[in-house]
């Protein structure tokens, strides 16, 4: 007849009192399972919406804190704070860009050139010409749109090439040898290389200012032109969302057109001709301040559009960003499209919230009610615990009965819990949610993304209200039935001691 | 077989010390049986509870053997060399009598025959207690069958010292009778040392040695 036999009579003699605590652990149980299974499935529709976005960060300005900054000085400092004005920079990038968890860097220079040496793609549509020419009514200035997009990365691989927007046909990428070397290669669209007969090894030679004759002011016998050796032909898949449709029709902004070369090769060049128009307005306008500062001469970092960074997993980027807090230069932040994703998250957020609220609430209310009734239950058996340790049987396994026969009761009751709260939280869940969406407001994101300058996965709270289902999986199970333990010890430990710590006299003769 | 030393035991009482028990000093034998008698509240269950390991002494030692039952540990002595019946008989409600036995039986450090069942049944039916009303729940059984109960969970962790405060205090004359028959046949079949404290003559005038607990002293009578 030791302990555990003991408690297993004790608790199939004493029907009454065994259902009684059986159905109290039911229904905590079933409190439990409903506040862990909302909150679960919030968290879990959360991670699996993330993993579905592509994980990408964007180095940016914060406009917002800079306007912030700004706004909170006075007229006289307004005027000098905006030489401040943030610029985004290779080296900063690159300090943020030291982390494991990158992939693929784009930092893009794209700008909009003339085809030279061959015919661009041109979409006839009605009443088009093939290239247009603005000419300002009272001067002499001539426009001449621009009909080709060179798009140079900074680094050897593209985003683009890794999700399939850009597939390699023939030869290669470039690499980044020829990106330090300021190589003068390029990846052209096979469509163009088709409509101009160019293969691989040939050479194409692109204007950067081309007929514009305003511009030509400054230029003087610059050479502006750039000759490029095809090394690669690619299929550009870029799709136009409805709202960006009328840019294929767009020359430049047309994929046929787009070139992809070493951003090296491009900046040289801009940097050269902006420098020349630098000094034609310095010269022109000898008492504007701006231009009499050398420090606001052209560099590189002028032309870079887009510093895009693919990571390797989206349940990275949260950790990414922050980790990378401490080394954003001031008015730049890491994007990561977080403002609308969190945006969407929001009831489920509050849902996750209150369910945790609940969960702790019965949990510390289970340890009171479970310890008091408990106590109260031993209050009827201090006599047994006296008899027992009047016998020499130890504290230790007096204890362990009363543990046990506490135990066995919430087993039999949190397992009756999982059947029902099962059931429960799914159509508590669900109502929740229902509720929660029902008065939560979203405001439309007044943000437009220029269509190729968003890398970010387009999200709805409908894709990620349709990850949310309460289930009930192993962990959820498990973490009731160790929480049922915990609550189980220690409601057994406290009672115990008030009782155990006199000897067995004064507990057998009530006199403590 | 068991000696008290200078056993010394006090209690604060509305703020005033109480002794009980000043200096009590006796040497208790093998194989005898022992009654101590005194007025109420002489202190005769404090001392019962005290060479029975249930409380400790203020002062003064207790000898097991020549060992102080200290430092044997007074659950283990309590567990492997006593047995003890109380009034209430003090028994486990949600078992059976068979179990009540086997429950002192599986707890004892002492060599106990492996078959524990069979042998707990055997020695209930010595003890009056047939087997069909050994598997009955003990609140189905008389006082008196308790009490035999009792006697028999005492001795069964095979022990050589039983003590006993006031056995038949809640039993009729008839009944008190039968148990004292019991606990003076322990002493000759099986070679106990029994020591009941008892307000009851017919049962001192049964037993080896009669004591009285008076003045904070025991003496033989």
């Amino acid at each position: 007849m030791n302990f555990l036999n003991r408690a297993i009579k004790n608790i199939s003699r004493l029907k009454t009192k065994s259902i009684l605590l059986i159905f109290t652990f039911l229904l905590i149980g079933n409190l439990v399972i409903v506040g862990l299974g909302i909150s679960y499935a919030s968290e879990n529709a959360k991670t699996l919406t993330r993993q579905k976005m592509k994980p990408v960060v964007t180095f940016e300005v914060d406009y917002e804190a800079f306007q912030d900054w700004i706004e909170d000085l006075t007229p006289e400092e307004q005027e000098d704070a905006w030489n401040e004005y943030p610029q985004l920079t290779k080296t900063d990038f690159e300090k943020i860009i030291e982390n494991e968890h990158i992939e693929i860097i784009n930092l893009l220079l794209k700008y909009e050139v003339y085809a030279d040496s061959y015919s661009p793609i041109i979409k006839e549509t009605e009443g088009d010409d093939d290239i247009i020419v603005y000419r300002e009514a009272s001067s002499d200035y001539v426009y001449v749109e621009r009909n080709t997009r060179l798009i140079g990365n900074a680094y050897d691989n593209m985003i683009e090439l890794n999700d399939g927007t850009y597939v390699i046909n023939e030869g290669r990428f470039y690499t980044q040898d020829e990106i330090d070397a300021n190589a003068k290669v390029a990846v052209i669209e096979e469509r163009l290389a088709a409509a101009n007969n160019l293969k691989i090894g040939d050479y194409i030679t692109v204007d950067i200012i081309g007929e514009n004759s305003y511009e030509s002011e400054y230029i003087g016998d610059l050479d502006t032109k750039i000759e490029y050796e095809i090394i690669g032909i690619y299929t550009n898949n870029t799709v136009f969302s409805e709202q960006d449709s009328w840019m294929a029709q767009q020359p430049a902004y047309a994929p046929e057109n787009a070139i992809l070369v070493p951003a090296s090769s491009i900046s040289e060049k801009l940097v050269e001709i902006n420098t020349a128009a630098w000094n034609y307005y310095k010269e022109m306008w000898p008492d504007e301040p701006y231009y009499q500062d050398d420090a606001n001469m052209p560099t590189v970092d002028n032309f870079y559009s887009n510093y895009v960074i693919l990571l390797d997993d989206p349940l990275n980027v949260e950790e990414f960003v922050a980790e990378s807090q401490d080394i954003l230069p001031r008015f730049t932040k890491l994007n990561a499209n977080d403002e609308l994703f969190k945006k969407f998250a929001k009831p489920l957020d509050t849902m996750s919230l209150f369910a945790s609220i609940i969960v702790w609430i019965v949990v510390i209310n289970a340890v009171v009610i479970i310890t008091l009734v408990t106590a109260l239950t031993m209050k009827t058996r201090e006599h047994e615990i006296g008899i027992l340790l009047s016998m020499g049987v130890s504290k230790f396994k007096v204890v362990s009965q009363l543990f046990i026969e506490l135990a066995v009761v919430a087993i039999i009751g949190f397992s009756l819990a999982v059947l029902s709260g099962s059931l429960m939280a799914k159509g508590i869940g669900q109502a929740v949610l229902d509720y929660q969406l029902a008065n939560t407001e979203i405001e439309d994101d007044d943000n437009y993304y220029y269509y190729d300058d968003s890398y970010f996965t387009e999200i709805t709270q409908d894709d990620m209200m349709s990850e949310y289902e309460v289930k009930i999986n192993p962990l959820i199970i498990a973490e009731i039935y160790v929480m049922g333990m915990g609550v189980v010890l220690v409601s057994i430990l406290i009672p115990s001691y008030m009782i155990m710590r006199f000897n067995p006299k004064r507990i057998l003769t009530n006199t403590y | 077989m068991l000696r008290l030393e200078n056993v010394s035991y006090s209690y604060i009482d509305g703020g005033n010390k109480r002794t009980i028990l000043d200096n009590v000093n006796y040497d208790f034998e093998k194989g005898k049986f022992y009654t101590i008698l005194g007025p109420s509240g002489s202190g005769k269950t404090t001392l019962l509870s005290i060479i029975a390991g249930l409380d400790k002494p203020e002062s003064g030692k207790v000898y097991y053997d020549g060992e102080d039952i200290d430092k044997i540990g007074l659950g283990s002595y309590r567990r492997n060399k006593i047995g003890i019946v109380f009034q209430q008989y003090n028994l486990l409600t949600y078992l059976t009598a068979v179990e009540n036995i086997e429950l002192a039986m599986s707890e004892t450090d002492n060599e106990i025959p492996k078959n524990i069942r069979e042998v707990a049944y055997a020695l209930l039916e010595k003890f009056g207690i047939v087997k069909s009303k050994a598997d009955r729940m003990i609140n189905k059984l008389s006082g008196g069958e308790q009490q035999r109960v009792a006697i028999a969970r005492a001795i069964a962790s095979n022990v050589d010292l039983i003590f006993a405060d006031e056995p038949t205090g809640n039993l009729d004359t008839e009944t008190e009778g039968e148990i004292i028959k019991i606990f003076k046949n322990l002493t000759k079949e099986f070679n106990k040392t029994v020591i009941v404290v008892t307000h009851s003559t017919i049962v001192s005038e049964l037993s080896d040695h009669r004591l009285y607990l008076n003045n904070k002293t025991l003496n033989d009578m």
